[in-house]
């Protein structure tokens, strides 16, 4: 019978599968999936602009109904373009996406509200003013 | 080829699609970066079939309820079944290997495996408006969209002509105050119109993302950032069950992308669509 625990097998045996180089081995959880905080709050808001986050479209010099974007790059074009690696890029991306203050999700609630109120397309004779949104 | 590629957009249309095109893989892969094309999912793709539905009934866009209307976005899995319904018959009847895409089919992050939008504009079924490069449909307004990508050549359509957006109601309201109803309405809109055509469009997805995600698990995900960071044991507590919980309070429709509908509601093509349906 084996020595390792039934625990340290299923370790062992992913390892193996990943292919991952001997250094990946072993991290704890936030290096797993994260990059230093120094370098997030460095480069987060380049890559937000330089992203899908912010999406920016030209008209084409020959008329035609395509636009023509502008931004909107890849993360492999985000690496090249910064001097990253396409890894630390994604990782910085997908904290970033979420990374918006709890502030602006409150008034993304107002705002619906509001504007739904102001702009109505039907008219009911329930108020609902103080429904949820 | 013809045939069958009339075949194939009549049953997505039997099987409930509002509007049905074919974008050819080699149009497709002039507009995207590498990595996202058609054929980086499904080696030897030679077409894609994309089919648009109506998000909502019309009187859907009537109701001033917002969680009635999100809800009704869970009757949406109809549009997938489209999706696969063609990919199947496809494999069956014709022997080529198919691949349904359906919305929030994402790579990392919130990016997408593939461009639903620049499907579905190669295929001809709309144009990409100033509302956040949404792609319109002059018959039907805002579709939600659906693809089959395949090994498969068929008969394929050409982007529109003439432009869905500007409508010349907002052309007429540029003009005057230098906006458009969809920019009044929503800050993450800009851009501007010039010769009656959209010359620059840009949008702040990260500011409709909290706005089209509202109550979706990922905001609460968001949140429990914050319940953490708070060092009173009272505080987390209520931070956890008060007000801010809705963000999770909606079992229904918890994995439901597009919750704020707010540019499109003031939009006058697909307010002339909603009108079509009566």
């Amino acid at each position: 019978m084996s020595q390792k625990s039934y625990t340290e097998e299923i370790v062992e045996r992913s390892r193996k599968d990943s292919r991952l180089p001997v250094e990946k081995f072993g991290q704890n959880t936030y290096d797993l999936y994260c990059v230093p905080v120094e370098v997030y709050n460095k480069y987060k808001d380049e890559i937000l602009r330089l992203s899908l986050s912010y999406q920016e479209w030209v008209a084409m010099e020959d008329d035609s109904v395509i636009l023509q974007r502008v931004n909107q790059l890849t993360d492999t074009e985000i690496a090249a373009k910064i001097g990253l690696d396409e890894d630390t890029v994604r990782r910085i991306r997908c904290m970033a996406e979420w990374d918006i203050p709890m502030e602006v999700w409150r008034n993304a609630a107002e705002f619906k509200l509001r504007h739904r109120l102001e702009k109505p397309l039907g008219c009911t004779g329930r108020d609902i003013r103080n429904e949820p949104s | 080829m013809k045939e069958a590629t009339e075949r194939i957009k009549q049953l997505a249309l039997d099987k409930g699609a509002d509007a049905v095109g074919i974008a050819s893989v080699a149009e497709i892969k002039k507009l995207v970066p590498q990595g996202y094309s058609p054929d980086d999912l499904l080696k030897g793709a030679k077409s894609v079939i994309v089919s648009g539905n109506r998000r909502y009934t019309s009187g859907t866009w009537f109701t001033s309820n917002i969680d009635v209307i999100h809800r009704q976005r869970a009757a949406m899995g109809g549009r997938d079944a489209v999706a696969l319904a063609v990919a199947r018959f496809i494999e069956k009847e014709y022997g080529y290997a198919s691949i349904s895409i359906l919305p929030a089919m994402f790579d990392s992050g919130m990016n997408p495996v593939i461009s639903l939008k620049v499907l579905a504009e190669v295929a001809g079924l709309g144009t990409r408006c100033m509302a956040g490069g949404i792609i319109l449909s002059r018959e039907h307004g805002l579709l939600g969209f659906v693809a089959v990508i395949t090994t498969m050549e068929l008969v394929p359509d050409s982007p529109l002509v003439e432009p869905v957006c500007p409508h010349p109601a907002c052309v007429s309201m540029w003009e005057r105050r230098k906006t458009t109803p969809c920019m009044e309405a929503c800050s993450a809109i800009e851009g501007s119109i010039e010769n009656s055509r959209l010359k620059e469009v840009r949008w702040f997805r990260q500011l409709c993302a909290t706005r089209a995600l509202t109550t979706m698990n990922g905001a609460y995900i968001r949140l429990l950032a914050d319940i953490m960071d708070d060092p009173d044991p009272e505080r987390r507590k209520y931070l956890a069950i008060g007000q801010a919980r809705r963000y999770i309070e909606d079992p229904p429709g918890r994995g439901i992308w597009g919750r704020c509908i707010e540019c499109m509601r003031v939009c006058p093509v697909n307010r002339n669509a909603i009108k079509l349906q009566h």
